[in-house]
């Protein structure tokens, strides 16, 4: 059964341009990969990063993992996607795609 | 599982795949893979690594690929990649 806050979690993806679920906020991370997810979004262009802290909303992690199929935090969704995590945000900024999808 | 064994298992992703394995901490559960495949033709990296992911879900279920960093290409971007350097 769907979990009953992927509502919850569907509505701040699409009504974000950036999202970010993470430990702490994109203020002060709480955890060194969501840290550094945060920093490579501004060094592509990002330039309002929507931070869901899943430390301190816990029901929706939940929520996230039925939503996205993915174990790991941080999740970044760019146009109500699914982009990845740390690693595949990092990669896509080095070849230049991740600045694409922060176009416009 | 040794690197031949996950190099073997990640190359039945599809016909052309290649996988170039780094055992990261010697400990034959700590992998580094380079994957080139044109089964990725046309998907979001986030896509590809789900592909390589599911193909290997027993073994990160059970705990023998305790951790995998991924790095996936089309034969078209690593092709493009290699000649950059």
């Amino acid at each position: 059964m769907t979990h009953p806050l992927v509502a919850k979690v569907e509505e701040k993806v699409k009504s974000n341009k950036v999202v970010i679920f993470m430990k702490g906020t994109p203020q002060f991370p709480q955890c060194g990969f969501s840290a550094k997810a945060c920093q490579v979004l501004k060094a592509a262009g990002a330039e309002k990063v929507e931070g869901v802290d899943v430390l301190s909303d816990d029901p929706l992690w939940e929520a996230l993992e039925d939503y996205t199929k993915w174990p790991t935090v941080p999740q970044i969704f760019i146009d109500g996607k699914f982009v990845g995590g740390c690693d595949i945000v990092t990669e896509m900024y080095e070849r230049g795609e991740l600045q694409q999808l922060l176009k416009h | 599982m040794t690197p031949d064994q996950l190099k073997s298992k990640i190359e039945t992703l599809g016909p052309g795949t290649r996988a170039d394995i780094m055992d990261m901490t010697g400990t034959q559960d700590h992998y580094q893979a380079v994957i080139v495949s044109p089964t990725f033709e046309g998907k979001m990296m986030i896509e590809q690594h789900r592909m390589v992911l599911e193909l290997l879900k027993t073994e990160v279920d059970s705990g023998e690929v305790h951790a995998l960093t991924m790095k996936t290409f089309t034969p078209e971007q690593y092709k493009k990649l290699v000649g950059n350097n």
